[in-house]
Protein backbone atom coordinates (compact mmCIF):
# COMPACT_ATOMS: atom_id res chain seq x y z
CA UNK A 1 0.00 0.00 0.00
CA UNK A 2 1.50 3.13 -0.98
CA UNK A 3 1.89 5.47 2.30
CA UNK A 4 0.47 8.98 2.75
CA UNK A 5 2.65 11.73 2.53
CA UNK A 6 1.81 12.85 5.97
CA UNK A 7 3.15 9.74 7.23
CA UNK A 8 6.09 9.58 5.65
CA UNK A 9 6.42 13.29 7.17
CA UNK A 10 6.03 12.18 10.31
CA UNK A 11 8.71 9.52 10.08
CA UNK A 12 11.19 11.35 8.75
CA UNK A 13 10.63 14.87 11.61
CA UNK A 14 10.73 12.37 13.97
CA UNK A 15 14.55 11.63 12.66
CA UNK A 16 15.30 14.66 12.57
CA UNK A 17 14.42 15.76 15.87
CA UNK A 18 16.49 13.01 17.19
CA UNK A 19 13.36 10.83 18.59
CA UNK A 20 14.32 7.74 16.63
CA UNK A 21 17.47 6.12 14.87
CA UNK A 22 18.51 6.65 11.09
CA UNK A 23 18.41 2.98 10.87
CA UNK A 24 14.96 2.57 12.41
CA UNK A 25 13.62 5.51 9.88
CA UNK A 26 15.34 3.92 7.04
CA UNK A 27 13.79 0.60 7.69
CA UNK A 28 10.36 2.03 7.93
CA UNK A 29 10.42 3.48 5.20
CA UNK A 30 11.85 1.42 2.75
CA UNK A 31 14.77 3.61 2.47
CA UNK A 32 18.50 2.63 1.86
CA UNK A 33 20.18 3.90 5.20
CA UNK A 34 23.51 5.63 3.91
CA UNK A 35 21.07 7.77 1.12
CA UNK A 36 19.27 8.74 4.26
CA UNK A 37 22.36 9.66 5.95
CA UNK A 38 22.68 12.54 3.33
CA UNK A 39 19.46 14.50 4.63
CA UNK A 40 20.80 13.33 7.89
CA UNK A 41 24.05 14.74 7.84
CA UNK A 42 22.70 17.82 5.75
CA UNK A 43 19.70 18.91 7.94
CA UNK A 44 22.33 18.99 10.99
CA UNK A 45 25.00 20.76 8.87
CA UNK A 46 22.45 23.96 8.36
CA UNK A 47 22.50 24.65 12.15
CA UNK A 48 26.02 23.81 12.64
CA UNK A 49 27.00 26.27 9.72
CA UNK A 50 24.26 28.78 11.49
CA UNK A 51 26.40 28.73 14.82
CA UNK A 52 29.62 29.24 12.93
CA UNK A 53 28.66 31.91 10.95
CA UNK A 54 27.25 34.16 13.83
CA UNK A 55 29.66 32.88 16.52
CA UNK A 56 32.94 32.82 14.54
CA UNK A 57 35.40 33.89 17.27
CA UNK A 58 33.33 31.67 20.02
CA UNK A 59 33.47 28.38 17.53
CA UNK A 60 37.02 28.71 17.22
CA UNK A 61 38.37 29.55 20.57
CA UNK A 62 36.63 26.62 21.61
CA UNK A 63 38.15 23.26 22.09
CA UNK A 64 36.48 21.09 19.10
CA UNK A 65 35.14 18.40 20.93
CA UNK A 66 33.66 20.69 23.07
CA UNK A 67 31.56 23.12 20.36
CA UNK A 68 30.52 19.33 18.59
CA UNK A 69 28.87 18.60 22.34
CA UNK A 70 27.24 21.45 22.57
CA UNK A 71 26.05 21.56 18.92
CA UNK A 72 24.85 17.87 19.41
CA UNK A 73 22.48 18.80 22.44
CA UNK A 74 21.87 22.62 21.11
CA UNK A 75 20.78 20.80 17.75
CA UNK A 76 18.21 18.13 19.93
CA UNK A 77 16.94 21.25 22.00
CA UNK A 78 17.01 24.09 19.76
CA UNK A 79 15.38 23.18 16.32
CA UNK A 80 15.22 26.08 13.84
CA UNK A 81 11.93 28.26 14.40
CA UNK A 82 11.92 30.06 10.66
CA UNK A 83 13.11 29.99 7.23
CA UNK A 84 15.47 33.50 8.29
CA UNK A 85 18.91 31.18 8.63
CA UNK A 86 20.25 33.37 11.19
CA UNK A 87 17.27 32.39 13.61
CA UNK A 88 18.38 29.16 13.82
CA UNK A 89 21.77 30.57 16.24
CA UNK A 90 19.64 32.62 18.28
CA UNK A 91 18.93 30.43 21.03
CA UNK A 92 22.32 30.05 21.11
CA UNK A 93 23.32 32.37 24.01
CA UNK A 94 20.54 31.46 26.18
CA UNK A 95 22.13 27.86 25.75
CA UNK A 96 25.08 28.85 26.87
CA UNK A 97 24.32 30.55 29.62
CA UNK A 98 22.65 27.74 31.38
CA UNK A 99 25.22 25.43 31.00
CA UNK A 100 28.35 27.41 31.26
CA UNK A 101 30.11 26.03 34.68
CA UNK A 102 28.81 22.62 34.22
CA UNK A 103 31.03 19.91 34.26
CA UNK A 104 29.60 17.61 31.83
CA UNK A 105 30.86 20.44 29.41
CA UNK A 106 34.84 20.11 29.56
CA UNK A 107 36.44 23.08 27.64
CA UNK A 108 33.59 25.61 28.41
CA UNK A 109 35.15 28.42 30.17
CA UNK A 110 33.55 31.15 32.23
CA UNK A 111 33.56 34.04 29.37
CA UNK A 112 32.34 31.57 27.03
CA UNK A 113 28.60 32.55 27.24
CA UNK A 114 29.38 36.60 27.42
CA UNK A 115 31.82 36.15 24.06
CA UNK A 116 28.47 34.49 22.44
CA UNK A 117 26.37 37.18 23.54
CA UNK A 118 28.56 40.03 22.14
CA UNK A 119 28.94 37.93 18.84
CA UNK A 120 25.12 37.94 18.81
CA UNK A 121 24.62 41.21 19.10
CA UNK A 122 26.78 42.05 16.58
CA UNK A 123 25.30 40.15 14.25
CA UNK A 124 21.89 41.27 15.27
CA UNK A 125 23.03 44.81 14.29
CA UNK A 126 24.32 44.05 11.50
CA UNK A 127 21.39 42.34 9.87
CA UNK A 128 18.48 44.51 11.54
CA UNK A 129 15.99 45.07 9.16
CA UNK A 130 15.58 48.58 10.76
CA UNK A 131 16.68 51.33 8.66
CA UNK A 132 18.74 54.02 9.56
CA UNK A 133 17.90 57.01 7.90
CA UNK A 134 20.20 58.99 5.44
CA UNK A 135 19.18 62.33 7.17
CA UNK A 136 17.03 62.99 10.22
CA UNK A 137 15.24 66.47 10.86
CA UNK A 138 16.38 66.07 14.50
CA UNK A 139 19.26 64.34 16.33
CA UNK A 140 17.92 60.75 17.18
CA UNK A 141 19.77 57.54 18.54
CA UNK A 142 20.74 55.01 15.85
CA UNK A 143 17.93 52.89 15.90
CA UNK A 144 20.42 49.42 15.82
CA UNK A 145 21.39 50.56 18.91
CA UNK A 146 21.67 47.65 21.78
CA UNK A 147 23.58 48.51 25.06
CA UNK A 148 25.37 45.34 26.56
CA UNK A 149 26.54 44.93 30.29
CA UNK A 150 29.74 42.93 30.14
CA UNK A 151 33.14 42.94 31.02
CA UNK A 152 35.26 44.54 28.05
CA UNK A 153 37.94 41.77 28.26
CA UNK A 154 35.18 40.05 25.71
CA UNK A 155 35.25 42.73 23.07
CA UNK A 156 38.90 42.99 23.88
CA UNK A 157 39.16 39.15 23.62
CA UNK A 158 37.32 39.35 19.84
CA UNK A 159 39.40 41.90 18.67
CA UNK A 160 42.85 40.21 19.69
CA UNK A 161 41.01 37.12 18.08
CA UNK A 162 40.41 39.10 14.80
CA UNK A 163 43.92 40.35 14.72
CA UNK A 164 45.24 37.14 14.67
CA UNK A 165 46.25 36.04 18.82
CA UNK A 166 44.79 33.32 19.29
CA UNK A 167 46.52 31.91 21.96
CA UNK A 168 44.82 34.08 24.30
CA UNK A 169 42.56 32.53 27.39
CA UNK A 170 38.80 33.28 27.17
CA UNK A 171 37.79 35.98 29.60
CA UNK A 172 37.22 34.86 33.29
CA UNK A 173 33.25 36.22 33.98
CA UNK A 174 34.48 37.58 37.26
CA UNK A 175 36.01 40.93 35.80
CA UNK A 176 33.39 43.50 36.51
CA UNK A 177 30.35 44.28 34.23
CA UNK A 178 30.81 47.63 32.13
CA UNK A 179 28.53 48.98 29.11
CA UNK A 180 29.28 48.59 25.77
CA UNK A 181 27.37 50.18 22.93
CA UNK A 182 26.53 48.42 19.92
CA UNK A 183 25.25 49.63 16.66
CA UNK A 184 25.21 49.52 13.29
CA UNK A 185 27.16 51.93 11.40
CA UNK A 186 24.98 54.33 8.98
CA UNK A 187 27.88 54.67 6.35
CA UNK A 188 29.96 51.52 6.54
CA UNK A 189 26.97 49.54 7.23
CA UNK A 190 29.26 47.25 9.57
CA UNK A 191 28.33 46.38 12.90
CA UNK A 192 30.05 48.26 15.41
CA UNK A 193 30.90 48.64 19.11
CA UNK A 194 32.71 51.43 21.76
CA UNK A 195 33.08 51.72 25.21
CA UNK A 196 30.45 53.72 27.16
CA UNK A 197 32.25 56.56 28.37
CA UNK A 198 30.90 59.30 30.06
CA UNK A 199 31.08 61.67 26.85
CA UNK A 200 28.87 58.98 24.69
CA UNK A 201 26.77 58.69 28.13
CA UNK A 202 26.25 62.21 27.91
CA UNK A 203 25.24 62.38 24.48
CA UNK A 204 22.51 59.61 25.19
CA UNK A 205 20.88 61.54 27.89
CA UNK A 206 20.61 64.66 25.69
CA UNK A 207 18.79 62.67 22.91
CA UNK A 208 16.89 60.60 25.36
CA UNK A 209 15.55 64.52 27.03
CA UNK A 210 15.19 65.71 23.35
CA UNK A 211 17.28 68.57 24.70
CA UNK A 212 20.88 69.83 23.37
CA UNK A 213 24.50 69.68 24.32
CA UNK A 214 24.50 72.80 25.59
CA UNK A 215 21.41 72.80 27.82
CA UNK A 216 22.23 69.57 29.58
CA UNK A 217 25.96 70.37 30.10
CA UNK A 218 24.76 74.33 31.69
CA UNK A 219 22.12 72.15 34.11
CA UNK A 220 24.81 69.76 34.97
CA UNK A 221 26.93 72.16 35.26
CA UNK A 222 29.61 70.91 33.07
CA UNK A 223 31.55 72.92 30.52
CA UNK A 224 29.95 73.41 27.08
CA UNK A 225 32.73 73.26 24.80
CA UNK A 226 32.81 69.76 26.54
CA UNK A 227 29.39 68.57 25.96
CA UNK A 228 29.44 69.81 22.17
CA UNK A 229 32.77 67.53 21.30
CA UNK A 230 30.58 64.96 23.22
CA UNK A 231 27.62 65.28 20.55
CA UNK A 232 30.11 65.86 17.81
CA UNK A 233 31.99 62.61 18.90
CA UNK A 234 28.62 60.46 19.19
CA UNK A 235 27.42 61.66 15.69
CA UNK A 236 31.44 61.08 14.12
CA UNK A 237 30.66 57.36 15.05
CA UNK A 238 27.22 56.86 14.08
CA UNK A 239 25.52 56.26 17.30
CA UNK A 240 23.90 59.77 17.39
CA UNK A 241 22.63 60.33 13.83
CA UNK A 242 21.75 64.15 12.56
CA UNK A 243 21.06 66.63 10.22
CA UNK A 244 24.39 67.15 9.63
CA UNK A 245 25.67 63.83 9.52
CA UNK A 246 27.11 64.05 5.73
CA UNK B 1 -1.42 31.02 -17.47
CA UNK B 2 2.08 32.91 -16.82
CA UNK B 3 4.93 31.24 -19.03
CA UNK B 4 3.44 33.26 -22.35
CA UNK B 5 5.35 36.64 -20.88
CA UNK B 6 8.67 35.34 -19.51
CA UNK B 7 11.18 36.49 -20.72
CA UNK B 8 14.35 35.53 -22.13
CA UNK B 9 16.73 37.22 -19.57
CA UNK B 10 20.14 35.58 -21.39
CA UNK B 11 22.51 34.33 -18.69
CA UNK B 12 23.00 35.23 -15.33
CA UNK B 13 24.37 34.46 -12.12
CA UNK B 14 23.51 34.41 -7.72
CA UNK B 15 23.94 37.50 -6.02
CA UNK B 16 26.65 36.37 -3.41
CA UNK B 17 28.10 38.88 -0.82
CA UNK B 18 31.64 38.33 -1.50
CA UNK B 19 30.63 38.84 -5.14
CA UNK B 20 28.58 42.33 -4.96
CA UNK B 21 31.63 44.43 -5.28
CA UNK B 22 32.07 43.32 -8.49
CA UNK B 23 28.83 42.97 -9.82
CA UNK B 24 27.68 46.41 -8.61
CA UNK B 25 30.61 48.40 -9.84
CA UNK B 26 29.71 50.79 -12.80
CA UNK B 27 29.33 48.98 -16.29
CA UNK B 28 29.70 45.62 -14.49
CA UNK B 29 27.06 44.14 -16.27
CA UNK B 30 28.22 44.88 -19.53
CA UNK B 31 32.11 44.22 -18.65
CA UNK B 32 31.19 41.10 -16.65
CA UNK B 33 28.69 39.56 -19.47
CA UNK B 34 26.36 38.85 -17.05
CA UNK B 35 22.81 39.68 -18.14
CA UNK B 36 20.88 39.22 -14.83
CA UNK B 37 20.97 38.38 -11.50
CA UNK B 38 19.17 36.03 -8.87
CA UNK B 39 19.12 36.94 -5.30
CA UNK B 40 18.32 34.17 -2.92
CA UNK B 41 15.05 35.19 -0.73
CA UNK B 42 16.36 33.58 2.84
CA UNK B 43 19.83 35.50 2.28
CA UNK B 44 18.53 39.24 1.84
CA UNK B 45 14.44 39.39 2.89
CA UNK B 46 14.65 39.39 6.53
CA UNK B 47 17.11 41.21 6.70
CA UNK B 48 18.63 45.62 6.38
CA UNK B 49 21.50 47.06 6.33
CA UNK B 50 24.00 46.06 3.89
CA UNK B 51 22.10 43.19 2.63
CA UNK B 52 19.26 45.26 1.85
CA UNK B 53 21.02 47.82 -0.12
CA UNK B 54 22.70 45.26 -2.02
CA UNK B 55 19.66 43.52 -3.23
CA UNK B 56 18.10 47.18 -4.27
CA UNK B 57 21.26 48.17 -5.50
CA UNK B 58 21.37 45.30 -7.51
CA UNK B 59 17.77 45.25 -9.31
CA UNK B 60 18.86 49.23 -10.42
CA UNK B 61 21.50 47.55 -12.57
CA UNK B 62 20.17 43.85 -13.88
CA UNK B 63 16.90 42.73 -13.99
CA UNK B 64 16.50 40.41 -10.71
CA UNK B 65 14.65 36.81 -10.83
CA UNK B 66 14.12 35.63 -6.73
CA UNK B 67 14.86 31.86 -5.71
CA UNK B 68 13.99 29.94 -2.48
CA UNK B 69 14.54 27.08 -0.47
CA UNK B 70 11.91 27.75 1.90
CA UNK B 71 8.38 28.18 0.50
CA UNK B 72 8.04 24.12 1.48
CA UNK B 73 5.49 23.92 -0.83
CA UNK B 74 5.00 20.45 0.18
CA UNK B 75 5.39 20.59 4.02
CA UNK B 76 2.65 19.85 6.13
CA UNK B 77 2.30 22.87 7.90
CA UNK B 78 0.16 26.21 6.76
CA UNK B 79 2.33 28.41 4.32
CA UNK B 80 4.22 30.38 6.62
CA UNK B 81 2.88 33.73 6.12
CA UNK B 82 6.04 35.51 7.23
CA UNK B 83 8.19 34.00 4.54
CA UNK B 84 4.88 35.26 1.84
CA UNK B 85 5.24 39.05 3.29
CA UNK B 86 8.83 38.64 2.95
CA UNK B 87 8.42 37.80 -0.62
CA UNK B 88 6.51 40.16 -1.50
CA UNK B 89 8.80 42.79 -0.08
CA UNK B 90 11.42 42.11 -1.49
CA UNK B 91 9.78 41.57 -4.96
CA UNK B 92 8.53 45.19 -4.59
CA UNK B 93 11.74 46.38 -3.46
CA UNK B 94 13.90 44.64 -6.49
CA UNK B 95 10.96 44.49 -9.33
CA UNK B 96 11.87 40.82 -9.96
CA UNK B 97 10.23 39.15 -12.48
CA UNK B 98 9.63 35.97 -11.09
CA UNK B 99 10.28 33.58 -8.08
CA UNK B 100 11.10 30.19 -8.19
CA UNK B 101 11.36 27.59 -5.38
CA UNK B 102 12.03 23.86 -5.38
CA UNK B 103 9.16 20.71 -5.46
CA UNK B 104 9.87 19.67 -1.92
CA UNK B 105 9.03 20.41 1.86
CA UNK B 106 11.46 22.15 4.35
CA UNK B 107 9.79 22.78 6.95
CA UNK B 108 6.93 20.98 9.41
CA UNK B 109 5.66 20.44 12.23
CA UNK B 110 6.86 23.79 13.49
CA UNK B 111 10.61 23.25 12.51
CA UNK B 112 12.36 24.77 9.68
CA UNK B 113 14.66 22.10 8.16
CA UNK B 114 16.72 24.52 5.56
CA UNK B 115 17.05 21.69 3.39
CA UNK B 116 15.17 20.16 0.14
CA UNK B 117 13.70 16.99 1.44
CA UNK B 118 12.31 14.85 -1.04
CA UNK B 119 8.35 14.19 -1.75
CA UNK B 120 7.09 10.99 -2.75
CA UNK B 121 5.90 10.33 -6.55
CA UNK B 122 2.15 10.15 -5.85
CA UNK B 123 -0.68 11.85 -6.95
CA UNK B 124 -2.02 12.56 -3.61
CA UNK B 125 1.91 14.84 -3.02
CA UNK B 126 1.22 16.41 -6.52
CA UNK B 127 -2.23 17.56 -5.76
CA UNK B 128 -1.43 18.63 -2.33
CA UNK B 129 2.20 20.31 -4.12
CA UNK B 130 -0.18 21.90 -6.27
CA UNK B 131 -2.57 22.82 -4.04
CA UNK B 132 -0.64 24.86 -1.70
CA UNK B 133 1.14 26.78 -5.33
CA UNK B 134 -1.76 28.33 -6.43
CA UNK B 135 -2.59 29.10 -2.80
CA UNK B 136 0.76 30.61 -2.63
CA UNK B 137 0.09 32.57 -6.31
CA UNK B 138 -2.91 34.08 -4.64
CA UNK B 139 -0.83 35.69 -2.23
CA UNK B 140 2.21 36.97 -3.76
CA UNK B 141 2.93 39.83 -6.34
CA UNK B 142 5.16 37.68 -9.04
CA UNK B 143 4.57 34.60 -11.02
CA UNK B 144 5.81 31.57 -9.02
CA UNK B 145 7.71 28.69 -10.96
CA UNK B 146 8.76 25.37 -9.28
CA UNK B 147 12.10 23.85 -9.35
CA UNK B 148 12.97 20.23 -10.08
CA UNK B 149 15.32 19.21 -6.89
CA UNK B 150 18.16 16.80 -6.71
CA UNK B 151 17.28 14.10 -4.07
CA UNK B 152 18.96 11.04 -3.33
CA UNK B 153 16.11 8.89 -2.25
CA UNK B 154 13.22 7.58 -3.71
CA UNK B 155 10.11 6.37 -1.97
CA UNK B 156 10.04 2.74 -2.93
CA UNK B 157 6.08 2.36 -3.16
CA UNK B 158 5.54 5.62 -4.81
CA UNK B 159 3.62 4.61 -8.23
CA UNK B 160 4.78 7.40 -10.77
CA UNK B 161 8.00 7.96 -11.81
CA UNK B 162 9.69 11.49 -11.64
CA UNK B 163 8.63 12.90 -14.77
CA UNK B 164 5.45 11.95 -14.79
CA UNK B 165 4.90 13.49 -10.78
CA UNK B 166 6.63 16.68 -12.05
CA UNK B 167 4.33 16.91 -15.05
CA UNK B 168 1.42 15.81 -13.04
CA UNK B 169 2.18 18.81 -10.68
CA UNK B 170 3.01 21.65 -13.52
CA UNK B 171 -0.57 20.61 -15.11
CA UNK B 172 -2.41 21.08 -12.09
CA UNK B 173 -0.64 24.11 -10.78
CA UNK B 174 -0.45 25.54 -14.06
CA UNK B 175 3.23 26.82 -13.16
CA UNK B 176 6.24 27.60 -15.27
CA UNK B 177 9.53 25.12 -14.22
CA UNK B 178 12.57 26.18 -13.63
CA UNK B 179 14.92 23.24 -14.83
CA UNK B 180 17.58 22.38 -12.75
CA UNK B 181 19.97 20.16 -16.08
CA UNK B 182 22.35 19.36 -13.47
CA UNK B 183 19.50 18.18 -10.96
CA UNK B 184 18.28 16.05 -13.86
CA UNK B 185 21.82 14.71 -14.38
CA UNK B 186 22.70 14.28 -11.04
CA UNK B 187 19.25 12.50 -10.29
CA UNK B 188 19.40 10.14 -12.99
CA UNK B 189 23.00 9.24 -12.56
CA UNK B 190 21.79 8.52 -8.88
CA UNK B 191 18.44 6.73 -9.49
CA UNK B 192 19.66 5.03 -12.56
CA UNK B 193 17.39 6.48 -15.60
CA UNK B 194 17.89 8.63 -19.24
CA UNK B 195 17.98 12.64 -18.46
CA UNK B 196 17.73 12.95 -22.17
CA UNK B 197 14.24 10.83 -22.14
CA UNK B 198 13.34 13.11 -18.85
CA UNK B 199 14.35 16.12 -20.47
CA UNK B 200 12.07 15.01 -23.38
CA UNK B 201 9.14 14.11 -21.85
CA UNK B 202 9.13 17.69 -20.21
CA UNK B 203 6.52 20.39 -21.58
CA UNK B 204 8.86 22.94 -22.94
CA UNK B 205 6.53 25.47 -23.11
CA UNK B 206 6.86 25.23 -19.02
CA UNK B 207 10.19 25.99 -18.93
CA UNK B 208 10.82 29.46 -17.60
CA UNK B 209 14.60 29.29 -16.50
CA UNK B 210 17.19 27.07 -16.63
CA UNK B 211 20.08 26.52 -13.67
CA UNK B 212 23.57 24.85 -13.95
CA UNK B 213 25.39 24.07 -11.30
CA UNK B 214 28.85 21.74 -10.59
CA UNK B 215 28.24 18.72 -8.73
CA UNK B 216 30.15 16.81 -6.56
CA UNK B 217 31.04 12.74 -7.44
CA UNK B 218 31.67 10.53 -3.98
CA UNK B 219 31.71 7.27 -6.26
CA UNK B 220 28.33 5.59 -4.79
CA UNK B 221 26.86 9.18 -5.32
CA UNK B 222 26.32 12.31 -6.99
CA UNK B 223 26.11 15.01 -4.32
CA UNK B 224 24.56 18.12 -5.75
CA UNK B 225 26.68 21.19 -4.02
CA UNK B 226 26.96 23.79 -6.27
CA UNK B 227 30.25 24.17 -5.72
CA UNK B 228 32.43 22.73 -8.39
CA UNK B 229 32.34 23.90 -12.13
CA UNK B 230 29.98 22.21 -14.20
CA UNK B 231 30.99 18.83 -16.09
CA UNK B 232 30.78 18.44 -20.04
CA UNK B 233 28.02 15.83 -19.09
CA UNK B 234 25.82 18.34 -17.94
CA UNK B 235 26.81 20.79 -20.62
CA UNK B 236 25.61 18.44 -22.87
CA UNK B 237 22.42 18.50 -21.55
CA UNK B 238 22.09 21.60 -21.17
CA UNK B 239 22.80 21.96 -25.13
CA UNK B 240 20.02 19.05 -25.88
CA UNK B 241 17.48 20.98 -23.46
CA UNK B 242 18.11 24.52 -25.06
CA UNK B 243 17.03 22.32 -29.05
CA UNK B 244 13.67 21.82 -27.08
CA UNK B 245 12.97 24.83 -25.45
CA UNK B 246 14.69 27.64 -27.48
CA UNK B 247 16.37 30.55 -25.74
CA UNK B 248 15.95 30.45 -22.33
CA UNK B 249 17.14 32.17 -18.84
CA UNK B 250 19.96 30.38 -17.74
CA UNK B 251 21.43 31.19 -14.52
CA UNK B 252 25.11 29.01 -13.10
CA UNK B 253 24.55 28.63 -9.67
CA UNK B 254 28.16 27.82 -7.29
CA UNK B 255 27.06 28.79 -3.65
CA UNK B 256 29.63 26.54 -1.28
CA UNK B 257 33.23 26.85 -1.59
CA UNK B 258 33.10 30.07 -3.23
CA UNK B 259 35.64 30.91 -5.68
CA UNK B 260 36.99 33.84 -7.03
CA UNK B 261 34.05 35.75 -9.28
CA UNK B 262 36.10 35.53 -12.26
CA UNK B 263 35.70 31.44 -11.64
CA UNK B 264 32.21 32.04 -11.76
CA UNK B 265 32.18 34.39 -14.70
CA UNK B 266 34.11 31.68 -16.42
CA UNK B 267 31.05 28.94 -16.70
CA UNK B 268 28.81 31.71 -17.14
CA UNK B 269 30.69 32.40 -20.39
CA UNK B 270 30.79 28.31 -20.62
CA UNK B 271 27.16 28.32 -20.80
CA UNK B 272 26.54 31.19 -22.99
CA UNK B 273 29.14 29.64 -25.57
CA UNK B 274 27.26 26.11 -25.18
CA UNK B 275 23.99 28.39 -25.91
CA UNK B 276 25.67 30.08 -28.92
CA UNK B 277 25.88 26.58 -30.56
CA UNK B 278 22.39 25.56 -30.19
CA UNK B 279 20.69 28.95 -31.00
CA UNK B 280 23.12 30.60 -33.01
CA UNK B 281 23.26 34.48 -31.94
CA UNK B 282 20.06 35.19 -30.14
CA UNK B 283 17.96 38.22 -29.28
CA UNK B 284 16.87 38.53 -25.74
CA UNK B 285 13.53 39.26 -24.31
CA UNK B 286 13.31 41.21 -21.55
Amino acid sequence: MTRSLLSIQTELHALFRGQVELQTTAEALSLPVERLRIYWDFVRGHVRRALTQNFPVLVGCLPHTTFEALFEEYFRLHPPPSFAFNEAAEAFVGFLEEREGWEGHKGLRPGHAALSRFEWELSLAFHAPVEVPAVVETPCLNPTLAVLKLPFAVPRFLLNWQAGLRDQTCPLSCAPDELSLIFRHPKRETACFFAATDDLLFALAVIERGSTAEVVAEEAGLPVVSAVNAMRYAVSIGLVLDAARD
Amino acid sequence: MVQAHIADLGHGIGLRIPYADGLLAPDARTVLGVDFLEILVENYAPYGGRLKRLAEQAAEQYPIVLHGVGLSVGGPDPLDARYLESLNDLARRTGALWFTDHVCWSSGFGVEYHDLLPLPFTEEAASHVARRLREAQSRVCLPLGLENPSYYVKHPDAPLSEVEFLNALLEEADCGLLLDVNNVYVNARNHGYDPYAFIDALPAERVWQVHLAGHLDRGDVLIDTHGAAMTDDVLDLYRHTLRRTGGISTLFEWDNDLPPLSTVLVENNRARAAAHDVLGPRSLRP
